[in-house]
């Protein structure tokens, strides 16, 4: 079995107390835990850093530690004899165990057989960039999920309903458990790519819904695009910029049996350029119209 | 390379989870599940005969706390207050996507 120097790798001096040891590894596995750092190394410094916490953390592993005495790192070693629990005669009891295993599994100075008791397998988190169209029809994706095992691909049948921010589970599908101890699972955390005419929020969708001003004025029947295909849309008279005109259940599926909403956002648009007639009728309008839009703005400012 | 179809599992944040269940997706014990709710940092929907039941919304958070936890060995009151807060940025994020949705683009 290969020594590995614990304090060395926390950087703390053989004497360091509780504390000390605590901050060290808090420090260090800010710096070196694979989720913040980019270092192809992080998740190996970091697994290293773990072990030799959850070591010297623990005053009864710690003295048992302390008891191999000083040595140098990666120096072939073997552990007294009565730290085998249970071992047969002329078994080789510690002999597909490393140090990690040795003190992961010591008890009272004892050192147990691996997978003794059931243990969970690990998790795994993995992200799953959906088209808007993909979440809401569902869809099947590939995966490449990086195992403990190696590298595995999974064909993931997606129902319809997911959106921004939920997660999948893969039950059973994360790294084996020991000892009786079930599978882990697998956690898909989506995210929808940017829609050019959808923004979503839930299972409803909004979109800019462009009018011309008498057409907010007056009222209009006017085509809008859905997830299913154009539909008429009756937008009421005296649609103001800002009003939300609701289609409901045009929105994704919800993975319920039902459906968000679709939400028209209204926005008046006016042309950039006047013909002779447009310009005579809104001057017309201009002179015979009694609307002031700032009115109300006027009242709400008076003192 | 042989693949296999794997159906996955939606979590619906509207329904709910049995603190069992709740403690095996997040990583803790029912003992850990049930401190938090002592303290007032996790609060149960109903209760059922097997014991208290919990909103799936509070799955994410919970999980990102723990996850803290492992990290940084802390302690349950600690993992308590990193969910609580946790939760708040969730729905404070989930208020932000929704008022980014109604925001008009520019033209």
């Amino acid at each position: 079995m290969k020594y590995k120097d614990y304090y060395a790798v926390l950087g703390v001096p053989r004497d360091a107390d509780e504390d000390a040891i605590k901050k060290a590894y808090r420090k260090l596995a800010r710096k070196h835990h694979p989720d913040v750092s980019k270092d192809p190394g992080a998740e190996a410094r970091f697994k290293d850093i773990a072990e030799a916490y959850a070591t010297l953390k623990d005053p009864e592993k710690r003295a048992a530690y302390d008891s191999l005495g000083t040595r140098r790192s990666g120096e072939e070693f073997r552990p007294p004899p009565d730290w085998a629990q249970g071992a047969a005669p002329g078994e080789d009891f510690f002999a597909d165990m490393d140090l990690g295993d040795l003190f992961a599994t010591l008890r009272s100075g004892r050192a147990q057989r691996r997978h003794a008791g059931p243990r969970r397998g690990r998790d795994y988190e993995a992200s799953l960039q959906l088209s808007l169209e993909d979440a809401h029809r569902g869809t099947t994706v590939s995966l490449d999920i990086a195992h403990e095992d190696g590298s595995r691909t999974l064909a993931v049948t997606v129902p319809p309903g997911a959106t921004e921010g939920q997660r999948l589970r893969l039950r059973g599908k994360g790294g084996a458990g020991s000892g009786g101890g079930d599978a882990g699972d697998i956690y898909l955390h989506i995210t929808l790519l940017p829609h050019a005419l959808y923004r979503v929020d839930g299972h409803d969708l909004y979109f800019d819904l462009a009018l011309a001003p008498w057409e907010a004025a007056l009222g209009a029947d006017v085509e809008v695009p859905t997830l299913d295909g154009p539909v008429l849309l009756t937008v009421p008279a005296g649609s103001r910029s800002g009003r939300k005109l609701r289609l409901r259940n045009r929105g994704l599926h919800t993975g319920r049996g039902g459906r968000g909403d679709l939400y028209a956002l209204v926005r008046i648009d006016v042309p950039t350029s006047l013909t002779p007639r447009e310009r005579e009728l809104f001057e017309e309008l201009s002179r015979t119209s009694r609307f002031n839009p700032r009115t109300t703005v006027g009242k709400e400012t008076a003192p | 390379m042989n693949t296999v179809m794997h159906e996955v599992e939606l979590f619906d944040m509207r329904g709910t989870v049995a603190a069992l269940e709740l403690g095996r997706i997040c990583g803790l014990s029912v003992e850990n599940v049930l401190e938090l709710q002592e303290y007032g940092m996790l609060t149960p929907v109903n209760h059922d005969a097997a014991g208290p039941v919990f909103s799936a919304a509070c799955i994410e958070p919970l999980r990102q706390a723990v996850n803290l936890r492992n990290r940084f060995d802390l302690d349950v009151f600690v993992l308590g207050l990193l969910f609580s807060h946790i939760e708040h940025s969730v729905e404070l994020e989930r208020r932000i996507r929704a008022l980014e949705a109604q925001l008009p683009r520019p033209p």
